[in-house]
């Protein structure tokens, strides 16, 4: 389709130059030009809004809302009329406070944004920095970025398995088993970033200029290991999960077509899931990804399924990539710039920039204007992918059941920390 | 002098609640006492030895005639306010005489009634009854039959039509129909070479 | 004390009694298996702490719920409110009292024991749905509503499957059944082919009906958060929880004895043969719980409707046709 040869808005901002202002306005005026007329609601004026309608209050503390995020739901019996999506719950403020941080302060902040793929966090926030510094990256670096960025991806879309089952098959059943198989399987990926960077969870561990951690002794044999056995098990899940069941309860639910995708600024998995072949790993190379023949994975059905499909598929790609990148890992330094030992070691002054990567929940961006006070940046901002996504709820949730609502809110696998920053 | 007074709580169980029903405020206390009204009924057929009188009204009465008359009232029920019955004085003083005279109505019938005989004979089998009624009251059987197949077209016909227009679309494809799906991997596309 | 026992009330109310206290016991340590088993299937250990591998657990969680906090949201209809959770462990356990235990051994030997059992468990949607309509909760009342719309599909393939028993042994008695499965065949396999397919529409029902995966749809803890139990605490959801236990077990023994031959088995005494069955029951059900996902609410009720009413009908007519004509 016409959609697919593009590399879309941000990816040309993102391999673009640096001078913003000029790649966005010749971006816009090749845009699909395009009466959108959103209409997410169902015939609303045959309804008395407060006889007919159930109101349910969905969020923000429920079970399968994936932490704090709210939807106003109208309900005629069990199908949903209308949806209303409320977010920041958990708003932070974090884009603020990088105001006040130093560049090299950043990237911890920015690890509890999408707290379940943080590495892709800290990359995309570095990448830019580094961009306006000017700062080449040694090749090492890259490796083991890609090779991080990769291996978050199979931790993020296992722990996105596990709860999407959940929300199908309730806390207490098989929802809950493949749950806890994911779980397992993501704490191996976790023990091998506890190996290298001593954290768990919010690992710090990229800084401007390179890497702050080296590969330890015997660590690329351990990653071969687990993702083998990731590999291995992942055809135990496909056969827990693809039975009747699963299939009746995801297969053509929550249809969301490529304009509407497009529209809202859908990226990843979701945009590949509705046929919009794009992906930023291939079509604005970043890291060494321009080195590696990254297979797209693209599905046309734009439903549950569809993208409980590309995920899969993605999560074997990222494992093969992740294999095939331990093992080329090139000698050499991991950091282009000294240790830190000032947090004022990084100045800039002038200048702005938009960097996107492909995180494990689409496109990631960071848009960088230098100039604050001090060596903090004069404005930072986050595009996550997660709150573009919230965005398709309410033209996802009518037309079909409170069930399916949680279904598709499920696959859309938001993460409220990155929505809300 | 123990089945007197088992007698007396099972009689109170349901004569207590068959007051409530009619004094209840609430259209949903209505049904529950109802259900008790009726549960009670079935221990004083069980009392009497007529089990399977007792499952039947456990099963028919207790069981359906109350989900049915909860979906009553949950469909009519608009908002909050309906729920409760409308409390007229004149409307209840009707209700009462009704009552008066339905129950005066019965006695008469009882007191009248004298070929039945004092104490309950050998209780009839479920054997005897099902083929009393496959066979004697066949008739009557088929004709119930009907009426409730009509009723059931009736209360689709009813249901259906509050669904007029775009509603009835809504409801049908409340489950979009199905993409057909690319076959796996097919749709996974080749990026340049490395 | 012959005396009393000879009293028919009195001897009820100690039976009763009796099967209550057993039930009841039965029901914790079930649901300590299920814990156990539950964590075997997630590569977990299940609980652990409380005696030897976890074995006083539900001691606890019952003390537990004892002595936490009652609260009664002020919205809630407070009488039916408080009479749910009571009512559904009284209709849960009713069904126990005619379940044919060992030969002769069972509290009342009903003529329409079966009819008794599928009546008794058939109400069990009634005090879920007050509980749902009382708590003056929207998830609760949908909850409620679920169950109701439930509750009048699987009734009709469930009695319609259950009856194939009855129509081949000619008796509502449970015991009837047993005997005849004893000296004849077990009705799971006879009529060959038409009894196993009742055995499977019952089974399945009888998931609906304990609200167990893949049918817990009332329930529903990720679309629901609790279903009807969503605003109750303390020992009123205790009931309500046990109250599920109780009829899944109840449910089991109900479909061992109809189609597996309740006591009957080579070898063992007949109350061996029975528990055994119940718990090979009550372990495919926790075995399903925790593999499958939940269907959605249409879904079960097409499947009723729409599959499993003409076949339970069509299976029944052929086993009428089966007994006429081939004995």
């Amino acid at each position: 389709m016409a959609l697919s040869t593009e590399p879309g808005l941000s990816a040309a901002i993102g391999g673009g130059s640096g001078s913003v202002s000029k790649s966005r306005d010749g971006q816009a005026a090749s845009m699909p030009t395009r009466a959108f007329v959103p209409d997410p609601y169902l015939d609303l004026a045959r309804y008395q809004a407060d006889a007919d309608l159930l109101t349910l209050s969905f969020g923000p503390q429920h079970p399968s809302t994936h932490g704090v995020f709210r939807a106003v739901l109208y309900l005629d019996g069990e199908i949903v009329v209308k949806a209303v999506p409320y977010v920041g719950y958990l708003h932070r403020g974090v884009e603020k406070l990088c105001e006040k941080l130093s560049y090299s302060n950043v990237t911890p902040i920015l690890d509890k944004n999408d707290y379940v793929s943080p590495m892709c966090n800290e990359q995309a926030a570095n990448l830019a920095f580094e961009k306006l510094l000017g700062i080449e990256v040694p090749l090492r670096a890259k490796f083991l970025r890609t090779l991080l960025a990769e291996m978050q991806r199979v931790a993020s879309h296992l722990l996105w398995l596990g709860t999407f089952a959940i929300d199908l098959g309730g806390a207490l059943g098989g929802g809950t088993s493949v749950f806890m198989y994911c779980f397992r399987e993501r704490e191996l990926i976790l023990d091998l970033f506890e190996e290298l960077t001593g954290c768990r969870f919010h690992y710090n561990t990229h800084c401007i200029g390179g890497n702050r951690h080296d590969i330890p002794a015997g660590w690329p044999k351990l990653v071969h290991e687990t993702l083998g056995t990731i590999d291995a098990r992942l055809d135990d899940y496909l056969g827990m999960l693809e039975h009747p069941i699963f299939v009746d309860r995801t297969r053509g639910i929550g249809t969301l077509d490529a304009e509407l995708a497009l529209e809202l600024g859908l990226a990843g998995p979701l945009a590949r899931a509705s046929g919009i072949d794009h992906d930023l790993r291939r079509d604005a190379p970043y890291h060494i990804y321009d080195q590696l023949d990254v297979r797209v994975a693209c599905e046309s059905g734009g439903d549950c399924w569809s993208r409980y499909k590309v995920r899969l598929d993605e999560m074997r790609e990222s494992i093969r990539l992740a294999r095939l990148l331990v093992d080329n890992v090139p000698a050499g330094p991991i950091s282009a710039s000294k240790p830190l030992t000032n947090v004022t070691q990084f100045k800039i002054t002038t200048g702005q920039t938009y960097v996107a990567i492909e995180s494990p929940r689409g496109e990631l961006g960071t848009w960088v204007i230098a100039g604050g006070k001090g060596t903090s940046p004069l404005r930072m901002k986050i595009r996550p992918p997660s709150l573009h996504a919230l965005a398709a709820v309410p033209y996802l949730f009518p037309r079909y059941t409170l069930s399916d609502a949680v279904a598709i809110l499920g696959s859309l696998d938001p993460i409220m920390g990155e929505a809300d920053r | 002098m123990l089945e007197k007074v088992s007698f007396g709580v099972v009689a109170f169980a349901l004569l207590w609640p068959g007051f409530k029903v009619v004094t209840a405020r609430n259209l949903v206390h209505t049904v529950f006492w109802l259900g008790l009204t009726l549960a009670s009924t079935a221990v004083l057929f069980i009392m009497l030895q007529a089990p399977f009188l007792a499952a039947i009204q456990l099963i028919l009465y207790t069981g359906g005639l109350l989900t049915l008359m909860l979906f009553g009232v949950m469909l009519t029920a608009r908002d909050q306010g309906l729920l409760t019955v409308p409390n007229a004085s004149h409307r209840r003083a009707f209700g009462g005489l009704l009552a008066v005279a339905a129950f005066a109505m019965l006695a008469m019938a009882i007191t009248q009634t004298t070929t039945l005989p004092a104490s309950p004979t050998a209780p009839i089998t479920t054997q005897q009854l099902g083929a009393l009624v496959f066979t004697e009251q066949a008739l009557a059987f088929e004709v119930l039959a009907v009426l409730l197949l009509a009723v059931t077209l009736g209360a689709i016909v009813f249901a259906r039509r509050g669904d007029a227009g775009s509603a009835t679309e809504n409801t049908a494809n409340s489950i979009p129909a199905r993409k057909p799906l690319p076959a796996p991997n097919a749709a996974v596309s080749q990026a340049k070479g490395a | 004390m012959a005396d009393l026992l000879a009293n028919p009330w009195l001897r009820g109310l100690l039976q009763g009694a009796l099967l209550i206290t057993v039930m009841m016991t039965a029901v914790a340590w079930i649901s300590w298996f299920e814990r156990k088993f539950a964590g075997r299937v997630q590569s977990r250990l299940g609980p652990t702490m409380v005696g030897p591998s976890g074995l006083l657990q539900p001691l606890a969680d019952a003390l537990k719920m004892f002595q936490k906090q009652e609260l009664i949201p002020s919205a809630a209809d407070s009488l039916l409110f408080r009479l749910a959770p009571p009512l559904a462990l009284f209709l849960a356990l009713g069904g126990a009292a005619v379940l044919p235990i060992t030969q002769g051994m069972l509290a009342s030997d009903l003529d329409v024991g079966v009819l008794y059992v599928l009546a008794f468990s058939g109400l069990l949607a009634f005090p879920i749905w007050m509980a749902g309509w009382s708590s003056s909760n929207k998830y609760a009342l949908l909850g409620g509503m679920r169950m109701v719309a439930q509750g009048i599909s699987y009734e009709i393939p469930m009695v319609l499957a259950a009856l194939v028993p009855v129509v081949v042994t000619g008796s509502l008695s449970l015991s009837d059944i047993v005997t005849y499965q004893a000296t004849h065949h077990w009705l799971v396999l006879w009529p060959p082919g038409l009894g196993l397919i009742a055995f499977i529409i019952f089974f399945t029902m009888a998931l609906a009906e304990g609200n167990r995966i893949p049918f817990d749809i009332p329930e529903a803890e990720s679309e629901l958060v609790a279903g009807p139990a969503t605003e109750y605490t303390a020992i009123r959801f205790g009931l309500i929880a046990s109250a599920e236990y109780v009829h899944s077990l109840i449910t089991c023994a109900f479909a061992s004895t109809l189609f597996l031959g309740g006591w009957d088995g080579p070898f063992l005494p007949p109350l061996c043969w029975i528990l055994i069955k119940t718990v090979g029951l009550f372990v495919l059900i926790t075995w399903l719980r925790w593999s499958l996902l939940r269907v959605r609410s249409d879904q079960l009720m097409a499947l009723c409707w729409k599959y499993l009413v003409p076949l339970s009908l069509g299976i029944l007519l052929l086993t009428g046709a089966f007994i006429q004509w081939v004995g």
